[in-house]
């Protein structure tokens, strides 16, 4: 071949090479990974770079392993704070039923009124038992995951075919049946621009259907599922609509509930009745509660996720204990999916989040530390002087500063605008629940919060500097059914 | 292909991997002032070979960076054969080998190949222009580091043991 052919075939696989690496996902992208695979094995050549532990790496490894109790306790204090959250308030609901913790885990986008949520294993979950956010109705458990010990898919009252039985008491105290379900249609709004506004601004409505009596058109409404005489708890799942009112056992313990209140408003010169919801379905809860017969599941519930929980770690070498690739915050991991190690996992040294896994391939991993810019995680702070945690949100790396604190860009969509000087709260970040890869509870640093709404960089500071270490601990995103753990944590 | 030269690649691609583990380590404390050295190693080597070699260089190079780097296949490819075939345009113009011109172009290939790399990074992940040059604003020290240690071990990496064979009299 010429010399000018050659070139020509050159310039011509690297472009090819350039797209690859441009569009990630492509087939060609997928082969060269998988042509790459062997490479893991070259990683061993680095072993003795492993054991040249510099006074970093043990001044990191004894920081962590003299603070890892006290954090630990820390840690379970906010997660049982938070699933506190889930539990009825009023005593009335309350009384007579068990519950069982559980988190919402991943919402699908093409399936919003579903949710996958995690319990503890051993949990009594069943398929219909009603799913509550404290003294709110969720939905119910539609199915087990046959493969994923501890894990379910929740219905939402807002789903199309939801149907749920209800009462209303009415401001004079008459009351009435109905059936709850569905999203109803937003009340029309006029042509004028502040009236359009008002009624997107208006929430969410829930459908309600046969209402028994038509006067009554406002007040409280609260589930109230019929009791089929001698119905026994069903072990398949009801096919949906008013067959679910039968339900029997496990549907009445979502009795009293609460749905949120009734309103009847005009839609397209059609009055319907409706039920403005409480609670933002598409966004929140992520702490919930699976009511049980009191006699199956505990009067509180446990942690439906415990972040310290051996069995769900994975230990896992990193190939070189330093910055393999320059400008980033990664490593690459000597574990992968044949170890169980999913993309998107959490990176955990003695409690406190280091990273997350980016990818895996079947026998290494690369992950992505803390400080990586883009590296993204869902926080809650447990702010000093309060005590509940505070849900924020997404965070997203910066990088870090000159002196080695982390930077986070974060959103504040929850304190009132800056009236003039600016409030600023110390606080402990902690991962917030929301994902299936990153247990709620892992301690991420130290800041100072501001109290205004706005976008906000956090610097944020770490017991310890994870970048020094060479062994982490990968989260196990579920354990399999026949890895079901028999026992409570060793 | 010889036993020999099979033998040179094999060594030339734990010659990468060590170097790769060493930069590695010393940037464990999370100091920015690293050199390359596998990167310095290829320009080093690619000053020195036949151009039908290239690919090869290429291949190993893609190998022993992907052992221990998290960046995509695909990106280390499209840099890596980039930069060599820069190079080797390059040598033709330039005496490579003249310790002032190795310096600058290592420096400047190390920066390109950095940026590159963390140009889709930053396209990946959705960071911001200003997160981006911040980044490559880090990346400035790698490279100036590595363009010393091409001025002052260039030569030596370029013979390192086991490495002969590939190394051509011509250039």
């Amino acid at each position: 071949m010429s010399s000018s052919r050659s070139r020509l075939a050159y310039v011509a696989v690297l472009c090819v090479l350039v797209f690859a690496a441009v569009e990630p996902g492509t087939l060609l992208d997928v082969w060269i990974e998988r042509a790459l695979v062997p490479s893991r094995f070259a990683a061993e050549l680095a072993r003795p770079f492993g054991w040249l532990e510099s006074s970093s790496v043990r001044a990191a490894e004894s920081t962590l392993a003299a603070e890892a109790p006290a954090l630990a306790a820390t840690s379970r204090e906010l997660l049982a704070r938070q699933a506190a959250g889930a539990l009825p308030r009023d005593p009335e609901l309350a009384r007579g039923r068990g519950a069982v913790h559980a988190q919402v885990v991943e919402r699908k986008t093409q399936r919003a009124d579903c949710v996958t949520i995690q319990f503890a294993p051993e949990a009594p979950v069943e398929v219909d038992a009603p799913v509550t956010h404290g003294d709110h109705y969720v939905g119910r458990i539609d199915a087990l995951s046959r493969e994923r010990a501890g894990e379910a898919t929740l219905r939402l009252v807002t789903e199309k075919s939801f149907r749920v039985g209800a009462e209303v008491e009415a401001p004079d105290g008459r009351k009435a049946a109905l059936v709850v379900g569905g999203v109803a249609p937003r009340p029309s709004h006029g042509a004028d621009e502040d009236e359009r506004r008002a009624s997107a601004d208006a929430g969410l409505f829930l459908a309600v259907h046969a209402p028994q009596d038509r006067s009554i058109t406002s007040g409280v409404v609260r589930v109230r599922e019929i009791e089929a005489p001698g119905s026994a708890r069903s072990a398949s799942r009801p096919s949906g609509g008013l067959a679910s009112l039968a339900g029997g056992e496990l549907a009445s313990l979502a009795n009293g509930f609460r749905l949120g209140e009734l309103v009847r408003y005009d839609v397209d010169g059609v009055v319907i009745f409706a039920v403005r919801a409480e609670l933002d379905y598409g966004a929140e809860p992520y702490e919930l509660a699976v009511l049980a017969p009191a006699e199956q599941a505990e009067a509180g519930p446990p942690l439906a996720r415990d972040p310290f929980a051996v069995e769900r770690w994975i230990r896992a070498r990193c190939a070189v204990p330093g910055e393999a690739s320059i400008g980033r915050e990664a490593r690459r991991i000597l574990a992968g999916t044949r170890d169980g190690v999913e993309p998107g996992a959490a990176l955990c040294v003695g409690g406190q989040l280091v990273g997350r896994v980016e990818t895996s391939g079947p026998w290494s991993a690369s992950a992505r530390l803390a400080g990586d810019p883009g590296f993204r995680v869902q926080v809650a702070a447990a702010l000093a002087g309060s005590d509940a945690p505070r849900a924020l949100g997404e965070l997203v790396a910066l990088g870090r500063d000159d002196d080695d604190a982390l930077l986070f860009v974060w959103r504040n969509a929850i304190d009132p605008p800056p009236p003039g000087a600016v409030a600023a709260t110390p606080a402990e970040l902690f991962t917030a629940p929301g994902e299936r890869s990153v247990p709620a509870g892992l301690l991420l640093g130290s800041t100072v919060l501001p109290r205004t709404r706005g976008l906000h960089v956090l610097r944020v500071t770490q017991p310890a500097d994870g970048r020094a270490l060479g062994v982490v601990q990968v989260w196990r995103a579920a354990i399999a059914r026949e890895e079901e753990p028999e026992e409570d944590e060793p | 292909m010889s036993a020999q030269r099979w033998i040179a690649w094999i060594v030339l691609g734990a010659w990468l991997v060590w170097l790769h583990a060493l930069q590695a380590w010393l940037g464990s404390g999370g100091s920015a002032w690293v050199p390359d050295l596998a990167l310095v190693l290829v320009f080093s080597l690619v000053a020195r070979i036949e151009p039908k070699d290239a690919p090869g260089i290429v291949l190993v190079a893609v190998v022993a960076r992907a052992a221990l780097a998290v960046d995509p296949g695909a990106a280390l490819a499209a840099g890596l054969l980039g930069l060599v075939l820069l190079e080797l345009l390059a040598r033709g113009l330039f005496e490579l080998t003249a310790p002032a011109w190795r310096a600058l172009f290592a420096g400047a290939l190390v920066f390109a190949f950095d940026a590159w790399l963390a140009g889709l990074h930053a396209l990946h992940a959705g960071i911001g222009p200003v997160p981006f040059v911040r980044v490559l604003a880090a990346l400035v020290p790698a490279a100036f580091t590595s363009a010393i240690v091409s001025l002052a071990l260039g030569p030596a990496l370029a013979h390192l043991p086991g490495l002969s064979p590939l190394r051509s009299r011509r250039w």
